[in-house]
C-alpha cells in the first residue's frame, strides 16, 4: 500500500483518549475510542495537520502520571 | 467463559459491512477463527521492568556471571555496582526519564553496563553501531536529540559530534549508584531502522513492550540461572535486545560471541560447544548454515532463534537442539511470532513465522482493512502491548503506519502496518509472502529504497535516480542503482560509489551502478520501473597475477563458486552472491592471511577482485604478500596424499586466526 495508490481517497484525521493522532478513511465507520478532528481531506493534508498538533508523543496518562510523581 | 463467549458475538457484530462489492466477505466462523481464536493470546502479568529483575538477580546471586566474553567475566553484583555509578555519572548530566542516551561501542561487557546504566537512571538508549559510516551516526545522534553520548576515545575522534552533547567514556563512574524510578510507558530504547524519506527512522520503544517480549521470552524458552545464552546480533540491530535483557533478567550468563565465531558457521558451532551455550539467536542466513553442519561434540544447545529474513532451511534430523523461526518489525519490540520449525522429512515445505506471541495480535487484511481468506496474501498488521510508541520527531509518519485497530477489544488501541505481505495456513501458522512498498530485503536487512535514492540524488552529478532489486541465476537479490546525468554529461561512477560508500551501510550500497541519459517513462509521465535495463557484464575476464588469484580463490570459498580461475575480476561480490555477512568471512580471511586488518567496508568500496586485490596489495607488506601467494601455489600443486599429510602435521594447531588461508582451505578440505 504506498502512498499513490490512496491518492484519492480521503482522511479524516482522528485521535484517541491517549491524545495520539492517526488517520482513518472517510465513509468507513470510525473504530470505538477515536473520534474524528475537523473535516475530511487528503492523506498528505492530514499527515502534515498531524506534524503541527501532536507535539508530544507520550500518551495522555503517562504524561498525567509523570506530572503528578 | 461467558465473557469470552460475549466477546466473540461482540467481534462477530462489529464485523465491517461489505463495502466493495468486488471482494468476498469471510464466513463468520472464519473470521471469528482469524480474529478472536487465532488471536486469543492475551496472557496477565504485572509488568517487572527488566532492569528491576536485573537488580533482583544481583541481590540474590550477586557471585553469579552475569556477562563474559571469554577472556573476562562480570558478575552480577558487579554488573549492577558499575552500571549503578555509571547512571550516576547519566543523572549528573540531566539523564531523567524519557531522555535519550546514545551509546556507540562495540559489542563489549561495556556495552550491557552501559545500556543498564541508562536504565537505572531512567532514560532511553540509543544503540549505534561503531561499523556504521561516521555521516550515518551523526545523522542519527543529532536526530535522537541525545544530550549525552557513551563512547570511546577512538570513536570519539572519529566523529564531530553536535555542540552540547556531552560525552561519558564508558568507564565513567560516580560514587553513589543510581536506581531511579520508571513509567512502563517510559521509552527504553531507540533504534533507526532504513527510511524512505531518505533518512533512517528512529523507533521509539516504551519499557512495557520490552518487559513483555522478556516475560513470553523467559517462560517460552523456559530460560532460567543455569543457561548460558549467545549474544552474536550487531550492535544496532533490535535482536540484540533481544539476546541481552532476557538473559539477564534470568540471572543467566550472557556469552559475547567473538566477530570470527559469530560470522562463521563453522567457527560458530564450535564456540557454542565450547562455551556449553543453551540457547541463542542467530541471524536467518547464519542459522540456516548452522543447521546444515552436523553438531560437534559437547553441544548442549537446547533452542537456535533465528528470525529477520525468510528461511528456507530445516534442520537437519539428527541434531539435538530446536530451531524456532521468528518474525517481528522494530515498531513491535522485536518479536511478533514464532513457531518451531519442524526436522527435515521427505515432504518440503518452507518454514512459516508461526504465531503471535503473548498478549500480541495478528491480522492479515486487505487493502479495505478486511481479512483476508486462509491461503491469500494480505498486508499483515500487528496490534497488542508490544507496539512501539511511534517514530521519533515524526508524527506524521507514526500516524500514516500506526492506525486504529477496529477489531481490538479496547477502544482506541492502535495497529501497526507492516507493510508486509503475509497469508494463513489452514492451522493459524501465518507464512511471510514478500514486501509491498518500495522496502526490499537484501540478506535479511530490510532495506528502504527511496533512502539509497536520496543519497544518490545528493551528488552533485546525479539528476535523478532509481534503486531496483534484481535476482541473479543463482537467485541470489542484489540492488542496481540507474542514475541521469545533472549536466547532460557523463557521470564518474566511480566517486558516486564512493559517496554512497561514506554514508550508507555496505548492504544499502547498490551492486551495480548504471548511467542513463533518461529514464524509460511510462504513458502518464512516471518512471517505468519495468523498463529498466538489467546491467549486462561485458566479457569476463579472470584473475591476472597470483594476487588475484588468491583473493579469487577466497571469494570462491566464501561465495560457493566451483571455480575461482573463472570468476571475472570485474564482477561486483554483491552480484556474485556475497552480503554483508560473507564480507566479514572474506575480510576475516584476507586478514589473517595477509596479516592486515581491513574492514568489512573496504570490501564495498572496493567490490571487485580486480579492485579488491589493488587495497589488499596497499594494505599488506611486499613479503608477506610474496610468501603467502607462493605457498597457496605450492598447496594447489600437491597431490591429496600431500595434503593429507600436512593436514595430519598441523592437526595440533587449534587456533584458527592463526592457521591463515593454507589451514583454511585445509578446513574445507576436512568438511569436503
Amino acid at each position: 500500500m504506498n502512498s499513490t495508490e490512496d491518492d484519492d481517497q480521503s482522511y479524516l484525521v482522528v485521535v484517541n483518549d491517549e491524545e495520539q493522532y492517526s488517520i482513518w478513511p472517510e465513509g468507513r465507520e470510525i473504530p470505538a475510542g477515536w473520534k474524528p478532528v475537523g473535516t475530511a481531506r487528503s492523506k498528505q493534508d492530514c499527515l502534515a495537520h498531524i506534524e503541527t498538533v501532536w507535539t508530544d508523543m507520550r500518551p495522555r496518562s503517562l504524561r498525567e502520571r509523570m506530572a503528578s510523581s | 467463559m461467558g465473557e469470552q463467549r460475549n466477546h466473540a458475538k461482540e467481534t462477530v457484530m462489529r464485523m465491517p459491512v461489505d463495502e466493495d462489492p468486488g471482494l468476498p466477505v469471510l464466513a463468520p466462523e472464519e473470521y471469528h477463527r482469524q480474529v478472536v481464536e487465532w488471536n486469543a493470546t492475551e496472557v496477565a502479568r504485572p509488568v517487572t521492568l527488566v532492569h528491576v529483575q536485573v537488580a533482583a538477580q544481583a541481590a540474590e546471586r550477586p557471585d553469579a556471571v552475569a556477562v563474559t566474553n571469554g577472556t573476562r567475566s562480570l558478575t552480577y553484583a558487579d554488573l549492577d555496582a558499575d552500571a549503578g555509578r555509571l547512571a550516576r555519572c547519566l543523572r549528573e548530566a540531566g539523564v531523567v526519564p524519557e531522555v535519550a542516551v546514545a551509546i556507540c561501542l562495540p559489542r563489549s561487557i561495556e556495552l550491557v553496563i552501559a545500556m543498564l546504566a541508562v536504565f537505572k537512571a531512567g532514560g532511553t538508549y540509543v544503540p549505534l553501531d561503531p561499523e556504521h559510516p561516521d555521516a550515518r551516526l551523526e545523522y542519527m545522534l543529532t536526530d535522537c536529540g541525545a544530550p549525552v553520548l557513551i563512547t570511546t576515545d577512538d570513536v570519539r575522534a572519529r566523529l564531530s559530534v553536535p555542540e552540547g552533547v556531552r560525552v561519558l567514556r564508558p568507564d565513567a563512574r560516580g560514587i553513589d549508584p543510581v536506581d531511579a524510578p520508571v513509567d512502563p510507558g517510559n521509552l527504553a530504547y531507540v533504534i533507526y531502522t532504513s527510511g524512505s524519506t531518505g533518512r533512517p527512522k528512529g523507533v521509539a520503544v516504551a519499557h512495557a513492550g520490552l518487559a513483555n517480549l522478556v516475560a513470553w521470552h523467559l517462560d517460552s524458552y523456559r530460560i532460567g540461572d543455569t543457561d548460558r545464552v549467545g549474544q552474536c546480533a550487531a550492535v544496532g540491530f533490535d535482536a540484540s535486545v533481544w539476546e541481552i535483557w532476557p538473559a539477564l533478567a534470568a540471572g543467566a550468563t550472557l556469552h559475547i560471541a567473538g566477530d570470527d565465531e559469530r560470522l562463521r558457521p563453522d567457527l560458530l558451532l564450535n564456540w557454542l560447544a565450547d562455551n556449553r551455550i543453551t540457547v541463542t539467536f542467530l541471524p536467518t542466513p547464519l542459522a540456516a548454515e548452522v543447521v546444515k553442519l552436523p553438531s560437534p561434540p559437547g553441544l548442549v544447545l537446547r533452542a537456535l532463534l533465528t528470525g529477520g529474513d525468510r528461511l528456507g532451511e530445516r534442520p537437519r534430523s539428527d541434531t539435538g537442539y530446536e530451531l524456532i523461526n521468528h518474525y517481528g518489525p522494530t515498531e513491535a519490540s522485536v518479536v511478533t511470532t514464532a513457531g518451531v520449525v519442524p526436522r527435515r522429512t521427505g515432504s518440503w515445505r518452507a518454514p512459516s513465522i508461526g504465531r503471535p506471541i503473548d498478549n500480541v495480535r495478528t491480522y492479515i487484511l486487505d487493502h479495505a482493512l478486511r481479512p483476508v481468506a486462509i491461503g491469500v496474501s494480505g498486508e499483515l498488521h500487528i496490534a497488542g502491548t508490544s507496539l512501539a510508541r511511534g517514530y521519533v520527531d515524526s508524527p506524521g509518519l507514526t500516524a500514516e503506519r500506526f492506525v486504529p485497530d477496529p477489531f481490538a477489544t479496547r477502544p482506541g488501541e492502535r495497529m501497526y502496518r507492516t507493510g508486509d505481505l503475509a497469508r494463513y495456513r489452514p492451522d493459524g501458522a501465518i507464512e511471510f509472502v514478500g514486501r509491498i512498498d518500495s522496502q526490499v530485503s537484501i540478506r535479511g536487512v530490510r532495506i528502504e529504497t527511496g533512502e539509497i535514492e536520496a543519497r544518490l540524488r545528493e551528488h552533485p552529478a546525479v539528476a535523478e535516480a532509481v534503486v531496483a532489486a534484481r535476482v541473479d541465476e543463482r537467485e541470489n537479490t542484489y540492488l542496481v542503482g540507474y542514475v541521469t546525468p545533472a549536466t547532460g554529461g557523463a557521470i564518474d561512477v566511480d566517486a558516486v560509489r564512493e559517496h554512497l560508500v561514506n554514508h550508507l551501510p555496505g548492504q544499502m550500497v547498490p551492486a551495480v551502478l548504471v548511467p542513463l541519459r533518461r529514464f524509460p517513462v511510462t504513458s502518464n509521465g512516471k518512471i517505468d520501473v519495468g523498463n529498466l535495463p538489467v546491467p549486462e557484464s561485458s566479457g569476463v575476464e579472470t584473475p591476472r597475477d597470483p594476487l588475484e588469484d588468491l583473493v579469487a580463490a577466497i571469494w570462491a570459498l566464501v561465495l560457493d563458486l566451483p571455480e575461482p580461475g573463472q570468476i571475472d575480476i570485474h564482477a561486483n561480490f554483491l552480484t556474485l552472491g556475497g552480503h554483508s555477512l560473507r564480507a566479514h568471512q572474506v575480510i576475516a580471511r584476507v586478514n589473517a592471511t595477509f596479516d592486515i586488518d581491513l574492514s568489512a567496508r573496504a570490501l564495498f568500496g572496493a567490490p571487485t577482485i580486480a579492485s579488491f586485490a589493488d587495497v589488499v596489495r596497499h594494505a599488506g607488506t611486499p613479503g608477506r604478500i610474496e610468501t603467502v601467494t607462493r605457498l597457496a601455489r605450492q598447496v594447489d600443486e600437491m597431490s591429496d596424499d600431500e595434503i593429507e599429510r600436512l593436514l595430519a602435521e598441523h592437526s595440533t594447531v587449534d587456533h584458527p586466526s592463526a592457521k591463515g588461508w593454507e589451514g583454511e582451505q585445509a578446513d574445507e578440505l576436512n568438511r569436503g
